[in-house]
């Protein structure tokens, strides 16, 4: 059970915990798990009964699937998505969502101007909101992770394991490169 | 939703006629609880009595009108025989309290021919001594609403109900547990539920959070809650047994108040709360009654309050019927029907959970009113064999059931979290690529180019066979290069049953270029569907 007010959600994995108020950057190309990072992220805070969105900008490749999420533990029902948002309009979706959920995750369209930017940042910190962006954000970031993908083993005739990696930087702690199962 | 309901106006003043209790002519006063008139008789109120007041007032009106005390209990008992005699036209009846039945008349239409047979036909079963209304209307407010202006059977299409509602006043949601409400929006100067329901959703949710949200889906026609479609899973039903068998009422109501109390509060922990409640028991020589009740929201207490009188009511009625069972109750169960995500009014112990849901759906909702309503949406699992088929987007606040039911499965489920969502209630689709799913699904699907060693695109025969392993992937932005392993084909024959849309198509697992995609081949065309991302 965790409190309202509990500043610290925990986090199975690498990453331990994220901290309310803060902004985490999620980089890495395609295919190197960005999402599946993403959706470890989201069952850390749905499994705590809080509510979690994902932002997918205009024209982005690729959205969110229901049994990915349902395999990493997300509660779906405590997933809201909000689809096809422009440029124009993603900073204030993404402000309104901190407003009302607790770990709203982002793509960053090309564009997002650096006063925006501040100003979210300032939002998530007021609000005690936690904001995931999925690229290089413009703006002082908690804790900034590089998915690094790797060899991905075939079992009984089908996809099995994936060994990858995440490279975490923040928290005043030095780069650190850590194997994900 | 079509609702068909039968009201029988006066109905305690009707109870205490046919008992004898008071005489069948003349003003009649049934005082409620704390001391003030519950229901008045037509005589009685042509003096001027009406509900809510004081005795010593109501005597002052009318004085020569017999004041009595209400039987609730002696009420139920009554209507029971009302239900029952409508089991005749349909087995879906919800009672909503002694007095009050609606149902869906979808089916019924479909067998009696129309709602004007089917209205006559309820009408005729609960029979004119008791002067029953029938009113048929979309949606369960204004099907009540139409049964109290009803002479005796009126019924309204969906256009009359919208423009029929519009003009009622919104004390009239009262009925379903926003008294306090609706007098909140006659302060605010919204008189009508027609100027509710001009209001913006999102506006009116955003000022008013769960309470306004019932009650411009009630003003707007709708029921207060989407439909369910699927029915709650059975383990959710509490069950007890008399052993001995219970002959009195008193005894099975101990047992029927504290198995409400548990239902209510396992639904809780599910963040759900029951709006129909079945109740069923079983005899002795194994005859069985069965009989749904409706009631409205309220906090956690009153809800379980309600429910339990709801029990001792039905448990009353059935034991002290004249035909009723001719043995004791040996099981009583209660089975939920209908559920719905808990409101705001029930916080958990430490009232994280429901606030957190209020504050999220106010966001939403008003992200809804900017963008429109399907860009706010939901994903829900759905069977398939793609991952584009297995994801389902429901707009929020629309999504059906509100919960996975996977989630409800008791503990076990929710203490492995990577086994969740995995129930042996999903069915299993044959030639669906197995666990780990991709995580980033394209929809539609990237356009690619998939070769085999002699630089021909990958084909899949009839058997599921092709001559030459894939050698190459081409996907623009995503990978070129050379195939390092690949797993399938998963070939799927679909809607083999229709010769138009009939269509073949193979799914592999491709590992090109250190990414990991599913590539779909059909009819030489290959497309990347997803990525292991």
């Amino acid at each position: 059970m965790t409190l309202a007010t509990e500043q610290v959600i925990p986090v199975p994995g690498p990453l331990e915990r994220l901290r309310r108020g803060s902004v985490v950057s999620i980089e890495g190309a395609p295919g190197s798990g960005v999402t599946s990072l993403t959706l470890s992220l989201l069952a850390a805070v749905t499994s705590t009964r809080e509510w979690v969105a994902a932002v997918e900008a205009e024209g982005s490749h690729g959205t969110l699937s229901a049994a990915a999420a349902v395999e990493a533990g997300v509660a779906l029902d405590r997933l809201a998505v909000v689809r096809g948002v422009s440029t124009q309009r993603w900073a204030n979706v993404v402000a309104a969502l901190l407003e009302g959920v607790t770990l709203t995750v982002a793509d960053l369209p090309l564009g997002v101007k650096p006063a925006d930017a501040r100003r979210l940042t300032t939002r998530a910190r007021e609000r005690g909101a936690i904001l995931v962006v999925l690229g290089s954000w413009p703006d002082r970031v908690a804790v900034r992770l590089r998915a690094e993908g790797g060899p991905w083993r075939f079992v009984g005739g089908r996809l099995a394991t994936w060994s990858r990696a995440v490279e975490i930087e923040g928290r005043g702690r030095p780069v650190r490169r850590v194997a994900v199962a | 939703m079509r609702t068909l309901c039968v009201w029988c106006p006066d109905w305690p003043v009707t109870t205490l006629r046919l008992a004898g209790r008071v005489p069948a002519e003349g003003p009649v006063v049934v005082m409620g609880e704390g001391g003030q008139v519950h229901t008045a008789s037509a005589e009685a109120r042509a003096e001027g009595v009406r509900r809510g007041f004081r005795k010593r007032d109501a005597q002052a009106r009318c004085p020569q009108a017999v004041v009595i005390d209400a039987d609730p209990a002696a009420e139920a008992r009554a209507f029971e025989e009302v239900a029952r005699a409508l089991e005749a036209v349909t087995a879906r009846l919800a009672i909503h309290r002694p007095g009050l039945l609606s149902f869906p008349t979808l089916g019924q239409v479909r067998y009696f021919g129309s709602e004007i047979d089917v209205a006559q036909r309820a009408w005729e079963a609960v029979g004119s001594p008791l002067d029953p209304r029938v009113g048929v209307a979309g949606g369960g407010l204004a099907a009540f609403l139409v049964a109290r202006r009803a002479t005796p059977v009126l019924i309204l299409d969906d256009d009359e109900t919208a423009r029929f509602l519009a003009s009622r006043p919104v004390t009239v949601l009262h009925e379903h547990g926003l008294g306090e409400f609706a007098g909140l929006l006659r302060r605010l100067g919204l008189r009508t539920l027609g100027d509710l329901a001009a209001l913006p959703e999102g506006s009116v949710v955003a000022r008013f959070g769960s309470d306004g949200a019932r009650a411009h889906r009630l003003a707007r026609g709708l029921d207060e809650d989407p439909p369910a479609l699927t029915a709650p899973p059975p383990e959710l039903a509490e069950a007890g047994e008399f052993d001995p068998p219970a002959l009195q009422a008193e005894e099975a109501v101990l047992v029927g108040r504290s198995l409400a109390e548990r239902l209510l509060s396992r639904l809780a922990r599910h963040g759900l709360a029951a709006s129909r409640v079945t109740v069923e028991a079983e005899t002795e020589y194994g005859e069985r009654l069965v009989r749904t009740w409706r009631f409205g929201g309220g906090t956690a207490g009153e809800a379980e309050r309600a429910l339990a009188q709801r029990v001792r009511w039905q448990l009353d009625a059935w034991l002290s019927a004249v035909d009723g069972p001719r043995s004791g109750l040996t099981l009583l169960r209660l089975v939920p029907e209908e559920v719905v995500p808990a409101r705001g009014h029930q916080l958990d112990f430490w009232g994280a959970d429901g606030r957190a849901t209020e504050r999220a759906t106010r966001a939403l909702i008003r992200l809804q009113g900017l963008l429109g309503h399907a860009a706010v949406v939901q994903p829900v699992l759905r069977g398939g064999r793609t991952p584009a088929e297995q994801t389902g987007w429901a707009p929020f606040g629309d999504h059906l059931p509100p919960r996975s039911w996977v989630l409800c499965n008791g503990d076990r489920a929710t203490k492995n979290p990577r086994t969740r969502g995995q129930s042996q209630e999903q069915p299993s689709w044959p030639g669906a690529v197995p666990a780990p799913s991709p995580a980033l699904v394209y929809d539609p699907a990237l356009p690619a180019t998939f070769v085999d060693a002699s630089g021909e695109p990958v084909r899949i025969s009839g058997r599921g066979e092709m001559p030459l392993p894939p050698a190459r992937l081409r996907c623009a932005g995503l990978v070129d290069a050379p195939v390092e392993g690949w797993a399938g084909p998963w070939p799927h024959d679909v809607r083999f049953w229709d010769r138009q849309a009939r269509r073949r198509r193979a799914l592999f697992q491709v590992v090109a270029g250190g990414v990991a995609c599913l590539v779909s081949v059909e009819a030489g065309q290959a497309t990347v569907e997803a990525l292991y991302d």
